[in-house]
């Protein structure tokens, strides 16, 4: 992990040195804006294209400035004014074209238009919940669930959808069982579940109201939900990063790993989300974009990963547990074998299931229907 | 590293419950709470019928679904291999429970059904001690009795020694020992329960030689040598943890 941790350092380093370093010019619009950081301090581009004897008119410069255009956010008044946007293209137009200055970075960006990295999260997004469903699906089997079918469409389809939801609501999205017995560690666990959802959501709102990602107010709702969410996900974190080295029960000598990749992706995915809000703000424009790209490089590879991370556990553990409350509903309502009660829910279609197997393995003679004869 | 394990003898197996009710007896599980069992199975249609006990605990499986499946991390597996519910950090979510495949986990969600008046040494200081309320519980292996040289209470309660428990990474463990000597007297090799669930148990059983025995009444090549091994008691257990 710390090999990874290296190596995406050192890809964010080298991508910051891919553009030009920052040359003092006093008094030039251009330099003193956020513009460099993609646009490069000469003018000859960074991760955006190179903008020196643009060919482009100015009343379409300035619209390009205000209204965003692709991967570049749309630039307002507190930023650039009015007054300066002249003066902006005019410095723009006269720079030099000088083509040995166009960094490698340029050829990154010219991959990075908002349609190719949308599709790089769906591509991904689509392959992580194709890869979670067959994961819950070898899950779901292996409790038992085609067995239990026939009880269930006994049990009424209505019923079992209302208990699953009451279920996924309760024992998932609420963690009532952790609620129950562990206030604090359940406020811990919220701050991470919550501030995931908070994060979810305002990525859908900003990408529905202000798609360029032009610069709010820090009190605009769509700045301070994912800010909010984001502090929320990183106290959170932190707290289960402190756990990771102070509980002796983060080994449970299977799943370390796999547990703590999920954790230290997810550090890196809130802290570089912070690194970029801050460094926007402190006005570091050169680091903005990598940084940002590291960002999007950590949101890819938590998703990607999450099928097989600690992740799983956000849909496994709510998946069985309603199972179990299934299978305590079919127990209860009478509709299985006639159990007043089942110590382990499920337990007599599994000691159906073992039964099979053991005669299958046992050999021909051993075929034929198999009966679980209980004794009262 | 030990790597403990329990084989199950169907041939020897007799469906007594010894083991059932020698695990109560330990563990001192409340009413419906069962951490061994026996699946009684009846196969195929009258006249043609076989009857098949089936002796099943935790099988502390190496890739331990219910472990997996755990949000609380309060399922553990030891270095020896014997994975523990642990009581104070189980929060009852029941995940684990449709998780295990072979049905082993119990968690009551109701009020236990006590055998014992709470004030009972035996309850207040033992029992109480290691099974929790609403939570989840399994058979441990007796990790109480195998950390301290002793085999599990099933084990010793069986008539016939139909249940041998021990370290597969020694080659001179009981459980070897007899794997060993199976394999070669009788052709048997164990086998896992479920699989194709994929969950590499630890608890491995041998089957019945019901097929054999005809043979052993008419005919003598090749038998006393089988007799003979299959008379040997398995030697006591060392213990390992």
């Amino acid at each position: 992990m710390r090999v990874l941790t290296t190596i995406l350092a050192m890809c964010v380093v080298s991508l910051g040195f891919a553009q030009s370093p920052a040359q003092a010019h006093a008094k030039d619009v251009f330099s003193t804006s956020s513009c460099t950081g993609c646009h490069g301090q000469t003018a000859m581009g960074g991760l955006g294209p190179p903008l020196a004897q643009t060919k482009v008119e100015e009343k379409e410069f300035m619209d390009i400035v205000r209204k965003g255009k692709g991967m570049m956010p749309a630039i307002k008044q507190d930023d650039i004014s009015d007054a300066d946007l002249p003066l902006l293209y005019a410095e723009v137009k006269a720079k030099p074209w000088v083509p040995e200055e166009i960094p490698v970075a340029y050829k990154v960006g010219q991959f990075l238009s908002p349609k190719s990295v949308s599709r790089i999260f769906m591509f991904a997004f689509g392959l992580a919940f194709v890869m979670a469903m067959v994961s819950l699906g070898k899950w779901l089997r292996a409790a038992g669930l085609p067995r239990l079918m026939p009880s269930l469409a006994k049990l009424g389809w209505g019923k079992v959808a209302g208990i699953t939801i009451k279920s996924l609501f309760l024992d998932g999205f609420l963690v009532q069982s952790l609620y129950k017995h562990d206030k604090r560690r359940w406020l811990m666990h919220g701050l991470m579940l919550y501030g995931f959802c908070g994060l979810i959501i305002a990525d859908i709102l900003i990408a529905v109201n202000n798609p360029q990602r032009s610069q709010l107010p820090l009190t605009d709702p769509l700045k301070m939900l994912p800010l909010l969410s984001g502090v929320a996900v990183f106290i959170g974190v932190s707290y289960v990063m402190y756990r990771y080295k102070k509980d002796e029960y983060i080994d449970n000598g299977l799943t370390l790993g796999r547990d703590f990749a999920f954790v230290n992706f997810l550090v890196h995915v809130a802290f570089s989300g912070f690194l970029v809000v801050l460094l926007k703000r402190a006005g570091a424009h050169d680091w903005v974009m990598t940084v940002y790209l590291y960002h999007l490089a950590a949101v890819l590879l938590l998703i990607v990963t999450a099928p097989f991370t600690r992740f799983q556990h956000a849909y496994v553990a709510p998946a069985l547990a309603a199972m179990t409350r299934l299978t305590d509903a079919v127990i209860a309502a009478g509709v299985d074998i006639g159990f007043e009660r089942e110590p382990s829910p499920g337990r007599h279609h599994k000691s159906v299931a073992i039964a099979e197997s053991v005669l299958s393995q046992l050999g021909p003679e051993y075929e034929g229907s198999v009966t679980i004869r209980y004794y009262p | 590293m030990a790597r403990l394990s329990m084989l199950i003898d169907l041939t020897r197996c007799i469906g007594c419950d010894a083991c059932t009710l020698a695990c109560k007896q330990e563990n001192g599980t409340p009413v419906d709470t069962f951490f061994a069992r026996v699946i009684n199975v009846e196969v195929g249609t009258y006249p043609n019928v076989k009857r098949l006990y089936i002796p099943v605990l935790c099988n502390h499986c190496d890739d331990a679904p219910c472990l997996k499946s755990c949000p609380n991390k309060a399922i553990v597996r030891r270095g020896d291999g014997i994975v523990l519910v642990d009581q104070e950090r189980c929060k009852g979510t029941g995940a684990c429970v449709s998780a295990c495949p072979y049905g082993n986990i119990i968690l009551n969600q109701a009020e236990d059904d006590w055998y014992l008046t709470a004030e009972e040494p035996y309850e207040k200081d033992f029992v109480k001690k290691r099974l929790k309320p609403n939570v989840a519980r399994k058979c441990t292996y007796c990790a109480q009795r195998v950390d301290n040289g002793l085999d599990p209470a099933c084990v010793v309660a069986c008539p016939t020694t139909a249940r041998i428990f021990g370290d597969l990474d020694d080659p001179e463990s009981p459980i070897s020992t007899y794997v060993a000597e199976q394999k070669e007297s009788t052709g048997r090799s164990p086998f896992h329960l479920l699989p194709e669930a994929g969950t590499k148990p630890a608890g491995c059983y041998l089957g019945p030689m019901a097929s054999q025995i005809p043979q052993t009444l008419g005919q003598t090549d090749g038998i006393g040598e089988a007799k003979t091994a299959e008379a040997q008691r398995p030697q006591k257990s060392k213990g390992s943890a």
